[in-house]
């Protein structure tokens, strides 16, 4: 059994549609929210129960995902080049980050639903992406 | 690889009014509108993108009442969109600008404080496109007339805009983007409306083709005309969306 840490964590993003190449952003990501899993439930009690009830309606989501980090302009690879332009809001990736063990990721669709750049004074400008998972999220070994 | 910083902002302008002085903050943002599209038989949610996206912008820093300061271009702008243009990445020719096709401004905001200056903030939504390009003159006096240094693209074909802010303390000015393939023999691409005294802004589209080299020319539009008091931002972004 062992704890992981920010260090061993890796974000990768495809660059064009779901079937382009990953390419690692986690040189760009200082914040990230974590991949949060839901399963929807509905109440169940009924007339009688003193004690609320609640039970899988076998529905899930993915919370969206927020990353940020400093803006870089860099071509190809950083967050503006893969996130950043017009055609890329409302587009969709495929995303699957590294916790730290060795071959399984967790994967998933998203649309990158939103895209935010501030620059502020006596500060390194930085940009915020939001994705928004769509669909089921895997375990891949690759 | 370039990190950059608030010193790199190169300008902030509505409508041909330079902000940059008093603004502390920016935080731009686009947003693709999505819908749940998870259907009976789905067990995970699915969200599907409408095809509409949206810009938001805020705005802070101090309050200032000077003329053609922030008071001035924010006073009577609540309710109106006009073209809003800013720069990030420095000042050199060719570097990268954003601009709103139309900032919609939703509100205006003083807050006053004890022992503290009076801030000054606003948010403006997107009325149209929201586009990035290229510089082909920052924010600086237009200085001699004639042809300035060419940006080196790629041509394209899918159209563009052009965006223009100016401000000008005397004199007219005409002023063109132009094209060439080689470098060497340009024809017009955009021709904006004449300038004239005060401050302004336009912006203009054209579905054809934009060569590989583009650059922007300044002719005074009289005898009298003194472009040396003409302030202007050019850009040009390739590739057009509605």
């Amino acid at each position: 059994m062992a704890k992981t840490d920010f260090s061993v964590t890796k974000f990768q993003i495809t660059s064009t549609s779901t079937t382009g190449a990953f390419h690692d952003l986690s040189q760009y990501i200082d914040e990230f929210d974590g991949l949060e899993i839901l399963a929807e439930l509905q109440e169940s009690h009924t007339l009688g129960d003193s004690w609320a009830e609640q039970s899988f309606t076998n529905f899930r989501r993915i919370s969206p995902i927020r990353i940020a980090g400093f803006y870089d302009d860099v071509a190809a690879s950083g967050p503006h080049a893969l996130l950043g332009n017009t055609t890329d809001i409302g587009a969709e990736r495929v995303i699957k980050v590294n916790f730290g063990t060795t071959n399984a990721y967790p994967k998933c669709d998203v649309i990158v639903k939103r895209y935010s750049r501030k620059p502020t004074r006596g500060q390194l400008t930085r940009y915020e992406a939001e994705l928004l998972p769509t669909g089921a999220l895997t375990i891949g070994t690759t | 690889m370039t990190k950059r910083s608030a010193a790199d902002v190169s300008f902030f302008l509505i409508d041909g009014l330079d902000m940059l002085g008093t603004v502390t903050e920016l935080d731009d943002r686009r947003e693709a509108k999505t819908e749940e599209s998870h259907t009976l038989g789905d067990s995970w949610a699915e969200h599907s993108y409408v095809g509409n996206r949206m810009g938001e912008l805020t705005q802070q820093g101090f309050y200032d009442d000077a003329a053609g300061a922030v008071h001035d271009a924010l006073s009577s702008g609540p309710g109106q969109s006009r073209i809003m243009t800013y720069g990030l990445e420095g000042t050199a020719t060719g570097a990268r600008f954003v601009g709103f096709a139309g900032a919609m401004e939703v509100n205006y905001h003083r807050q006053v404080s004890r022992d503290a200056l009076t801030k000054a903030k606003a948010t403006y939504k997107s009325h149209g496109p929201v586009e990035e390009g290229r510089l082909l003159h920052t924010w600086k006096a237009a200085g001699t007339t004639g042809q300035k240094a060419s940006v080196n693209g790629t041509a394209s074909s899918t159209g563009g805009a052009a965006y223009l802010q100016y401000a000008a303390a005397s004199g007219e000015c005409n002023v063109r983007i132009v094209h060439s393939s080689d470098d060497l023999s340009f024809a017009t691409l955009f021709t904006f409306t004449k300038t004239s005294v005060g401050h302004g802004s336009e912006r203009l589209t054209t579905t054809g083709t934009i060569e590989r080299y583009t650059a922007v020319d300044f002719t005074t539009a009289s005898a009298t005309g003194k472009i040396s008091v003409f302030n202007a931002m050019v850009g040009l972004v390739r590739g057009l969306t509605t």
